[in-house]
Formats: C-alpha cells, structure tokens, sequence
C-alpha cells in the first residue's frame, strides 16, 4: 500500500526546452515538502504536474496508491493555493470558499458549516462578505488557503503563496501555514525560491536547479552537508574558495589554500588535483573567537559592513586568499575598522570540498 | 521635492486636459449639439401640402406618438435591432471564445482579420451580395435544396430575414472584439483554480468565464443595438419595401423635405439608443466585481 506522494523519474519538455528532468522523490503522507530553487528551475513545473494542469511526458506520478497520468485537475486529491491567489473577483470571500463544496454538491446546510469551519481556521470568519478587492494581501491570501483547505485535499499543493505579501506578513503567515498544516494534517507540497521560508516550515526540502533534484533532506541536513557545490552556495551565504586537493580518506580531504593546509568534508570528490571549499561566511570565526578552532590563520579587514544582528567583514587572509566573515554583534562592541589585523579561525567540518564546476 | 511647484506651473497643468479636449469640445457642439437644437425647433413646424410652414404646434409629435402606423414602425425598429443583437451575441460570443482559446497568436491575427472583413466592404457591395446569396436561385438555398433539407426555396432575402442576416453579419466584429478584450483581461489561472475546485468545463465557463465576461457582453450589446437602430442602407436594400424601420421613415421624409418628421423620428432614434445606452450602463455596473 502507497502512502503519500511519490515521482518516478518524471520529465516535462516544453517546446524543446526540459522544464523537468527524470525527477524521482516519494514525499512522506502528512509531512510539509518545500520544492526550493531559483526561477526556471522546474519547480513549478513539477507541482502543476501535481496538481493535473500539466502530464508529464514520461515518468510516473503516485498520490496514495493511485497513478495520477492523465487524472485532470478536478479529479485529483488536490487543492492548490496560486501564487497571486486567483480569487474569484465577483464572488465573496464565502462564496469562493464555497465554490468546492458547491461545485461537490454537498448539502446546503453541511456546506455552510464547512466554509464557517474553514474561515474560521485562518481566522477570518468577520470577512465573509467581502469581496476580494475589499480585503488586503493577507485576508486573500487566508482566503486562498480556505478555499483549498475545505475541500479537504489529500495533498495541498501551494505555490509561492506568500511571494506577494511583505516580510512581516510573510513572517506571521510562516508560522501560521505550519500551525495550519499540523491541524489538518494534509500533506503540503510548498514552493518557493525564498530558502527562509522553505528552511522555517518543511519537514523536508528539495533543491532543484536546472529541472533536476539537486538534494532532499531535512533543512538542517541541506544546509549543513549541501550535496553539490550548488545547494552549498545556494543556501545561506558560503565563502567558495579554490584550493588544491592534496589527498583524500573516505570522508575528509587534505587540502591547501594558498599556503594553509587543512583538512576539510568531503561534499562530492573533485575529479582532478583542484576543487573549491564552500566556508559559510557564520562558519569562520574572528578575533578572540579564533582561538582554539582547529583551522588557524590571521588576516587584515579589507571592509566591514554593520547589519544590525551582525558584522560582515571581507578580510585579506595572510595565506593569500579572501573571504567573507559574517560575526554577530556583541552590544558596545564597535565593528573592527578597515586595516585590523585579525586572528581567524574555523572548525574543518564547516569547510566541504567540491569540484570545481557544477 | 523642497520647493513647492510654482503656482503658474500648477495652473498650465491642470489646465492642460481641457486644452485637449477643446477640439472635441468644439466639433461636439458644432455638430451635433446646435443640429438637436435645430431638431426640437423643427420638431414643432408643421408640414402641409408639401409645404413647411413655421409654426409652433404638437402635431407632428401627436402624430407619432398615437398614429398606430408608427407604433408599428418604432416596434419594428426595437424588433430588428434587438434580433439583430440576440444574433450577433450568439454567434459572437462563441467566435470570441475560440479566439481566446487559440494557442497560436500568428493564427489568432488571421482569424480576427476574417472576423473584421464585413467592415472593410462597402455597405452598399455587401448588401448587394446578400441578395445574390440569399435569393430564390442564391448559392444557399441552392445548397439547402440540394441537401434535401427544403422542397422550395425560402424567402431569405426582401424581408426581415435579410435584414437581419446582413446586419448581424457585419456587426459581428463590433461584438466580437469587446468580448474578446474582456477574455484576454481576464486571470487566467482563474480557471485552473475553478478547475482545480473540482469544477469541468461547463461549470467553470457558468461560474467563472462567463459572468467576468458580462462586461464585454453588455458593451457588444450596446454597441450592436444602437447600430442597429440606425442602420438605413441595409433594411432599404434587403428589406423589399417590408422592413420599415425608422431610419427609412426619416430618410423618406427628409427627401419629401418634411423636416418636421425627420426631426421628430431623428430625436425618437436618440432617444432609443440613450435608452439602451443608460440600461447597458446599468447592467454593467451590476456585472462589476
């Protein structure tokens, strides 16, 4: 017996070019799933396949233990939230959570109390009468979400639902989508180009680049051991700085930067002598902070800039390379001015090597 | 923005719209609102013997308004006019909305260039061409004999049946584009997400397409019903003498030189089509979301 989602090496090609490419993941029934990846990258491809306004060229698609080739979109077990909403602007907010249930001829009096129940679920049961261009950004966005969730799908597909909104909205919806996804216990498929919140809610996160799964894992896993150089430098922000490979056992990698020999994790073996080291610019510590990491240098502060909860420094390390220092600021403690000389330091697990392209 | 605009700067632009409009203004006035002054004047002389004698009376107004013959003329023209819209409706909206759903745009350009051809011929040409079409030896009732769908020849054109045809004909693109312009605004994940609500096609064209598309539905009607109404050419050529619309009335006077009746059954037509005018604007503002 299937449970849950599951892709078997699906590709879409839209006239000569691979939107997707031979992807295959099974999501777990219930779980948050986010599909995380630059524009182009075949995201949205992938859940329009889902939801049945796209069929694959060729693979397969599983919801529970049912293919869905060729299944249209009102026939699936899913609901999806569109990226600008797509609110039906001449009815009510009721009446556009009202259409599935309507649409499914369920009895009138049922009916109304699941629209109630859904309204209320996103907390906009005063609103009911409102017309979308009355509500603002959220309001439609919740509406949005009412509107799929009272059909109660098996999968609820949402696709750059909080794009439109600004960052304390999107922030507050975060957490709210979670909460929500938790209570109704729907499997939600999320996709986003937005790594915050693809790292905030997911059970687990896809990377795709390129119409191809580059890594699935749990946020943490993805962003701790990026598998490929891409993930690496996609997420959060990496230092990715060329070095030359001197050995490699199983795991590690000795490798030389300019003239500092480390060991580093391997991410994926570099084919020839040379790779690159992705460093996260939180991963290196400065000053006092340096002392006892394994991996010791010294360098000069080239620039400084002050964002608030941190410093970010570019610093000219003495070995002969630059990189990037992020340093979270310490109340009274002006940053380093420009020309400090600096002691670094970093643990050689924060640093992984791979090859050189890719 | 430190220093405030100044006040003359301020002035030229809100002056600006109404320099534009002057022209329009203008010609309006010239052309139309002095003529409708001159109507209502010529509305109150009176005709005789082929004489116009300026005099202030109600009897041409009398005349129309409770002479039975006249009823059956303004009946007749609301008559062809409404047909004629219901026509154009039918065949357009759904001619729109395969042109929306077109997926190639270099196919959708030719389609509606077919769609704009009745336009780019002259009234008097294609009048002439219905009659070759639609007579009792014309291609279709040729065709329709041939099919063996009729014995006898039907009486296609020189009556209201002509009329209609010819005019729902060319009035097709002046229904068509509205329509269409309202599709192409609209969302089109819209659909996708009445379709993804469990809706098929009927029930996302019922629900969804068709009432966001009441706006260019009631602009085409508009637009179809107020050219029918004065459409002079066309109900004189195909209608045989059987189809005595208003504009025939008007024109017939006018060469009869009685201008108190051509005033008369001219300000009548206005009113219609302000009518119409007013009640599509109503509807229109019920159709907005």
């Amino acid at each position: 017996m299937r449970q849950g989602v599951e892709l078997e090496a699906v590709s879409k090609t839209f006239r000569g070019f691979r939107a997707v490419d031979g992807v295959s993941f099974r999501i777990p029934e219930g779980s948050f799933f986010s599909l995380l990846g630059p524009s182009g990258c075949g995201k949205s491809t992938t859940l329009r396949m889902l939801s049945g306004f796209e069929d694959p060229d060729s693979g397969r698609i599983w919801i529970g233990d049912q293919v869905m080739n060729g299944v249209p979109a009102y026939r699936r077990p899913t609901n999806m939230v569109f990226q600008r909403w797509a609110l039906f602007p001449h009815m009510t907010a009721y009446e556009n959570v009202a259409f599935g249930p309507s649409v499914a001829r369920v009895p009138r009096a049922d009916r109304r109390r699941q629209v109630m129940e859904a309204l209320a679920l996103v907390g906009l049961t005063d609103f009911a009468d409102r017309k979308p261009r009355q509500l603002s950004g959220g309001q439609m966005q919740r509406v949005a979400l009412a509107r799929a969730l009272v059909n109660k799908p098996r999968v609820l597909l949402l696709d750059e639902p909080l794009g439109a909104l600004d960052l304390k909205l999107r922030l507050q919806m975060q957490g709210e989508l979670k909460r929500i996804q938790e209570s109704v216990g729907a499997t939600f498929v999320y996709v986003t180009h937005d790594q915050g919140e693809a790292l905030t809610m997911s059970d687990q996160v896809a990377i795709m680049r390129d119409g191809r799964i580059e890594q699935i894992g749990a946020p943490h896993e993805v962003y701790d051991a990026p598998a490929t150089r891409f993930v690496a430098s996609f997420l959060g922000n990496a230092n990715l700085l060329p070095v030359t490979v001197q050995g490699i056992d199983g795991q590690a990698a000795k490798v030389a930067l300019g003239g500092l020999v480390f060991e580093a994790r391997v991410g994926q073996t570099p084919a020839a002598g040379t790779g690159v080291v992705a460093l996260r610019y939180e991963a290196v510590r400065i000053g006092a902070a340096a002392e006892g990491q394994p991996v010791r240098t010294r360098g000069r502060i080239l620039e400084a800039s002050f964002a608030g909860s941190s410093v970010h420094y570019v610093v000219a390390a003495e070995p002969g390379f630059t990189l990037t220092v992020e340093d979270r600021h310490r109340i009274d403690e002006p940053p380093w001015p420009r020309g400090t000389l600096v002691d670094l330091g970093w643990h050689g697990a924060a640093a992984r090597l791979f090859p050189e392209a890719g | 923005m430190s220093t405030p605009a100044p006040r003359t700067g301020g002035m030229a632009r809100a002056a600006a719209p109404w320099l534009l409009l002057l022209p329009a203004f203008a010609l309006m006035t010239y052309a139309f609102i002095l003529p409708i002054g001159s109507f209502l004047e010529y509305g109150f002389y009176r005709f005789e013997r082929g004489r116009l004698i300026q005099d202030f009376t109600f009897a041409t107004y009398r005349r129309f308004l409770f002479d039975p013959y006249y009823h059956a003329v303004i009946l007749d023209t609301l008559k062809v006019a409404a047909i004629v819209t219901t026509i154009a409706l039918a065949v357009g909206y759904p001619l729109a909305y395969g042109l929306w759903r077109l997926q190639s745009p270099a196919l959708q350009r030719w389609f509606g260039l077919i769609i704009f051809s009745p336009v780019l011929v002259s009234v008097v040409v294609r009048s002439y061409g219905w009659t070759v079409l639609l007579a009792d030896q014309g291609a279709v009732n040729w065709a329709l004999m041939r099919a063996g769908l009729i014995g006898e020849p039907l009486e296609l054109v020189y009556n209201l049946t002509g009329v209609v045809i010819s005019l729902s004909h060319v009035f097709l693109p002046f229904v068509v584009f509205p329509i269409y312009a309202a599709m192409t605004r609209l969302d089109p994940s819209l659909r996708e997400a009445a379709m993804d609500l469990g809706a098929g096609w009927w029930t996302t064209f019922r629900r969804v397409t068709l009432p966001l598309t009441l706006p260019g539905i009631v602009a085409a009607a508009q637009i179809a019903f107020t050219l029918a109404l004065g459409a002079l050419v066309t109900p004189a050529l195909l209608g045989g003498g059987r189809v005595l619309v208003l504009p025939l009335q008007v024109y017939r006077a006018t060469s009869e030189i009685n201008w108190p009746f051509a005033a008369v059954g001219g300000l009548a037509l206005l009113l219609m089509a302000l009518v119409a005018v007013v009640l599509s604007n109503r509807l229109l503002r019920y159709a907005e979301p």
